[in-house]
């Protein structure tokens, strides 16, 4: 494949580097062994594993744009005629869907014994998706927001910490549900701990993933600035 | 129309003023080089040049359109190589430059011809297959520049072009250079191989902490030398390095390589036959002299007349 666009470039570039993909692949199943095979309480399941996909999107994207910038490609790139946001645009949505295929396989498996409603899995897939796409449009205002490699790394931390408290994570011990107000990471939680999937849930949660990245496509030509 | 208009432009990082009220204009057809040592402004100049930073005062004009950060339009006439030529590691050289090519818009059809001329011309074609991660630091800038050049732009702006580059990919990039010149495309070229500027530059302008000192043919600016004189002297021994300062005639002194246990030094003096008896008695004193050559000024010799010497204003 001769690459044409940046989502081309970034999907070869992928399947190329296969040590790294295959790592891709098998880390997510391995960190999420212990909540498959273990007797852990199912809010518990359901939180770590909503952390695991919030932790991976923003570090992966943030890390990725910011050491791109570093080695200078972002200023080669900033001198094409394509703009910003559409190059940002293609960089986040490419790795979301990246993202989304790593978990793909785990999330069925946590998923498969509660139920087998091709409804509710098919609204799980949605929400699971937007989780990984507001993830990454994180991990994009981290990286415009980051000077350096150690600032976005704390500045990362900080982002995952953030969301996790507002999105009600790991709050309750007492496994009852606890409000958490940041969707759709709230959301997807909630849908896959209970089943339940009430519709104004999922039309704010897009509103929100939509907001997400329509703001990193706003602030993305900062991405591109020289240091 | 003057392909690029460039009027009073000033940069300030900070406190610091990186350029300071640079003018020039460079017409179609006309590789215009920019001659300065380290830190004279040369890399700020293409970067505002390239759109990535605005002037901090000061006008451009670029075929026909005031620049503005983020001219696609503007953007897609133009080639870029920095000084810092970052690649996909993981991608071939070819893949490189065709996704290089193909953000420029350049059709399915053409691209496989540019690329291939471009490819062989810089003895890359072989190497066309090879992921960029075992390139060495030459092919990667050749490819660098074949990205550049591959969608014929109409201003190509060149950050130390020949870097890194072995004789004859140099002889190949001047030709590949010339040939867009030809072809009406503008060159903006920095660089600090005064050679390279002699040989290939229509006009040149010297730089020097941000301002341009002079801009004129290479042949005019070595004629503004002309009551100049190099001596070059090998010595049995170094001399003190602020030996030759204030001793009347002597522009500019500098230490070449020591050869075959002897010690060079360069010297651009004024064309008068009492300067050499006063040199030799500063000089005696401390080391006694081999060898002497004296010969005519070359652009490197203007470039030191300019840039470093203690009356250079």
């Amino acid at each position: 494949m001769r690459p044409d666009r940046l989502w081309q470039r970034e999907i070869l570039e992928q399947v190329r580097r296969r040590r790294s993909c295959v790592v891709k692949f098998v880390l997510p199943l391995v960190l999420t062994a212990p909540l498959l095979l273990l007797h852990v309480p199912e809010s518990v399941r359901a939180d770590a594993f909503t952390l695991l996909l919030i932790f991976i999107g923003v570090f992966g994207t943030a890390v990725g744009l910011i050491r791109a910038r570093e080695s200078g490609m972002m200023v080669r790139l900033a001198v094409l005629p394509a703009s910003p946001a559409r190059l940002t645009g293609e960089y986040l949505l490419t790795h979301s869907l990246f993202d989304g295929l790593q978990f793909l396989v785990p999330l069925l498996l946590i998923a498969a014994p509660r139920t087998r409603d091709p409804f509710t899995l098919i609204v799980l897939g949605l929400t699971f998706f937007m989780v990984i796409f507001a993830a990454n449009a994180i991990g994009g205002m981290v990286a415009v927001a980051a000077g350096s490699s150690g600032e976005g790394h704390l500045f990362a931390i900080l982002s995952v910490l953030v969301v996790m408290g507002l999105s009600g994570l790991f709050r309750d011990i007492e496994g009852r549900l606890d409000p958490g107000i940041f969707l759709p990471f709230h959301y997807f939680r909630d849908v896959l701990l209970s089943s339940a999937f009430p519709i104004p849930g999922i039309v704010l949660s897009l509103v929100v993933v939509a907001a997400l990245f329509g703001t990193t496509l706003l602030i993305s030509p900062r991405l591109f600035r020289m240091l | 129309m003057t392909p690029i208009v460039v009027q009073g432009v000033c940069k300030n990082f900070g406190a610091l003023q990186a350029l300071d009220g640079i003018s020039f204009a460079v017409e179609a057809g006309e590789i215009f080089g920019l001659l300065g040592s380290n830190g004279s402004g040369k890399s700020t100049l293409l970067r505002i040049l390239s759109l990535l930073i605005a002037p901090s005062r000061g006008t451009i004009s670029m075929l026909g359109r005031q620049v503005q950060k983020k001219d696609s339009s503007l953007l897609r006439q133009m080639g870029v190589v920095f000084d810092q030529t970052p690649h996909y590691e993981h991608l071939t050289g070819f893949e490189n430059a065709w996704f290089f090519a193909r953000a420029y818009e350049v059709g399915d059809t053409e691209i496989e011809s540019r690329l291939r001329h471009f490819f062989t011309a810089l003895d890359l074609w072989e190497r066309r297959d090879d992921l960029v991660g075992i390139y060495s630091h030459g092919m990667k800038r050749k490819l660098a520049l074949i990205e550049a050049l591959a969608h014929h732009p109409r201003v190509i702006l060149l950050d130390e072009p020949s870097l890194g580059l072995d004789y004859h990919s140099r002889m190949s990039l001047y030709q590949l250079l010339q040939e867009r010149v030809q072809s009406g495309s503008s060159i903006i070229m920095a660089t600090n191989d005064v050679h390279e500027a002699r040989l290939l530059c229509d006009r040149v302008a010297l730089m020097r902490k941000g301002r341009i000192l002079a801009v004129e043919t290479p042949d005019a600016l070595i004629g503004s030398l002309g009551g100049y004189a190099i001596l070059e002297m090998r010595l049995d021994r170094p001399i003190p390095f602020d030996l030759l300062k204030g001793v009347p005639g002597i522009a500019q002194s500098e230490a070449t390589v020591r050869e075959n246990g002897s010690y060079g030094i360069r010297i651009l003096a004024r064309d008068d036959p009492r300067i050499l008896p006063t040199l030799l008695a500063e000089i005696t004193p401390h080391a006694s002299l081999i060898g002497l050559d004296i010969k005519r000024p070359d652009l490197g010799d203007v470039m030191l007349r300019f840039g470093g010497g203690a009356d250079a204003s």
